[in-house]
């Protein structure tokens, strides 16, 4: 028999010789398991930026108490009223999660230090507006992400984000491991892929994936679509999994982010290059005639535009282009159209 | 464990100490609360979820919840019950949603297994449920361990696993010689109830009695 096992009977007088009872007992059970380290980690991230929350909305609370509400108000109005892009230092302590790239319209980042994002950031794009308010953010991982006008949308770790409400799509970086969109309907975990989670009106949720796979988890298990598939999640938490449209699935839909190069004249091959890069697509003429008669100047601002909205009107009327499911942007003539230009 | 708060008055003290110095801002004050809380709280729900995903993310939202409501503690019961109350109340909540069963926690705190378990280590455990008695109750004090306030645990595990002397442990706690003693003494006595609780069937209060608002 071990002798680890020499404890007092579990009566009410087990522990009658006191410490020995208690030291054999921990020896017999030894250590208590470690936590995974990265579980630890982040978990304590989410609960560091819940906590940070916590504290800035007890001072602001405290400021109104002390007799700073007057101040505080004009605070608050000069947000309110502030021009569309406003920024809040950020606690110093949090960790650098993301960088902002652009921003179009009317944005609110809060938990911005210089142009890094760091955990427990805010990004809210207000809907309406004459210019579609979005933002574009690239993770510390590689990963990169759009959010779509109306959206509130929380980085609470640099693999975690938190959709309130609106549209992100993810281009994730499949090396980095798993990117997490948490919202109120299941959260949505991508296995290297480009996928759009977004909240509707009517208080479902949609998930569309259009490169990889992702597992959606939510109340009722875990459910994963495919490149081309489709999940919708009904405010009661009903799944009804699906087909990508056939047009959604070969051009994504991507919105885009202002033209680095302002709004013109500019080369039309530079802008279909460009935007061929933002949608991960690779620019091709059907033949030299049409890239001779893509060769023109185009003046306009694109921010808050999808491809397909932006394309045939930056193109010249002969032209038309397609987005093939193999990746590619071709721009080609019109079907009667000889090659006038 | 019931009289767990009653025995040891000045834990809800430093409880609220902590708690008030969060609220303040003090970085080490999160990192105590977190390194002190988390490892237990996972296990708990580990325990209850077996599945290590969803458990860190129950924990995940009950330390969040926690923290946003941490104004409203106000140090009648121990932190740690209070915060095994709201992860406990986030796991019914999930059972709730899938509409399952919770799992039966087997082995921990209300089995009789358990009581077997223990009354079998006086008579020697020898026969083919030798090691599964054996992990019960290391389980058990596993639990125990989990459900006593941090330090009271790491100064146990410091002294009767590492073999640490009282003056390390005085190191490590930040005390001198005589309170680490003390607190020691006190932590016996608080493995000896909880572990006597859990063996008999007792639910903890920790576990069982309270509400997230009560505290």
């Amino acid at each position: 028999m071990n002798e680890q096992y020499n404890v007092p009977p579990p009566t009410n007088d087990r522990f009658s010789n006191g410490e020995d009872s208690v030291a054999r007992l921990l020896r017999l059970a030894g250590h208590r398991p470690a936590v995974p380290a990265q579980d630890a980690a982040i978990v304590k991230e989410a609960a560091r930026a819940e906590w940070q929350r916590a504290v800035k909305a007890r001072r602001r609370r405290n400021l109104y108490a002390g007799g700073g509400g007057l101040l505080a108000a004009a605070a608050l109005l000069l947000l309110v009223l502030a021009p569309s892009f406003w920024r809040v230092a950020p606690s110093p302590v949090a960790a650098p999660v993301a960088t902002l790239e652009a921003t179009t319209g009317n944005v609110v980042i809060t938990g911005q230090r210089d142009e890094m994002l760091v955990a427990g950031a805010v990004i809210e794009t207000f809907a309406g507006g004459t210019v579609a308010a979005t933002a574009d953010l690239a993770l510390t991982d590689g990963s990169r992400i759009h959010v779509g006008p109306g959206s509130r949308l929380e980085l609470v770790a640099v693999s975690i984000l938190d959709l309130e409400r609106g549209t992100v799509h993810l281009d994730s970086d499949s090396a980095s491991g798993s990117l997490e969109v948490r919202t109120p309907l299941g959260v949505a975990r991508d296995i290297g892929t480009r996928f759009n989670v977004q909240l509707l009106d009517d208080g479902s949720l949609l998930l569309q994936v259009h490169d990889g796979e992702v597992e959606l988890t939510n109340s009722q298990g875990a459910h994963r679509a495919l490149a081309g598939q489709q999940i919708k999640v009904s405010a009661s938490g009903t799944v009804t999994p699906g087909q990508l449209p056939p047009d959604v699935w070969q051009r994504p839909g991507r919105i885009l982010p202002a033209y680095p190069a302002g709004i013109g004249p500019n080369p039309l091959p530079d802008f279909l290059d460009w935007v061929g890069e933002k949608c991960g697509l690779e620019l091709e003429y059907a033949n030299e005639e049409a890239r001779a008669a893509a060769a023109i100047d185009r003046f306009g601002d694109v921010t808050g535009f999808s491809l397909d909205d932006v394309v045939p009107i930056a193109l010249p009327s002969q032209l038309e282009h397609d987005v093939t499911p193999d990746g590619r942007l071709v721009i080609d003539w019109k079907p009667g159209d000889g090659g006038e230009s | 464990m019931s009289s767990r708060s009653d025995d040891f008055p000045d834990l809800q003290h430093g409880d609220r100490v902590l708690v008030k110095r969060m609220l303040r801002g003090d970085e080490a004050a999160f990192e105590e609360f977190f390194e002190d809380h988390f490892p237990g709280l996972y296990r708990f729900a580990l325990a209850r979820l077996e599945n290590p995903d969803l458990a860190r993310d129950i924990v995940q939202n009950s330390i969040c919840k926690a923290i946003a409501h941490l104004g409203t503690y106000r140090g009648e019961a121990p932190l740690s019950a209070w915060l095994y109350t709201i992860c406990r109340y986030e796991i019914s909540g999930h059972y709730r949603q899938t509409r399952r069963a919770p799992r039966p926690v087997d082995l921990v705190e209300e089995a009789p297994e358990v009581r077997s378990a223990l009354e079998s280590l006086s008579t020697g455990l020898e026969g083919p449920d030798e090691a599964l008695r054996r992990k019960e109750v290391a389980r058990l004090v596993h639990v125990t361990l989990d459900h006593l306030p941090p330090r009271y645990g790491q100064a146990l595990e410091w002294k009767y696993l590492d073999g640490l002397p009282v003056k390390e442990i005085a190191s490590r706690l930040g005390l001198g010689l005589k309170a680490a003693e003390s607190v020691l003494t006190r932590a016996r006595k608080a493995f000896r109830d909880g572990f006597s609780s859990f063996g008999q069937g007792r639910p903890d209060p920790a576990l069982e009695g309270s509400s997230p608002g009560a505290a």
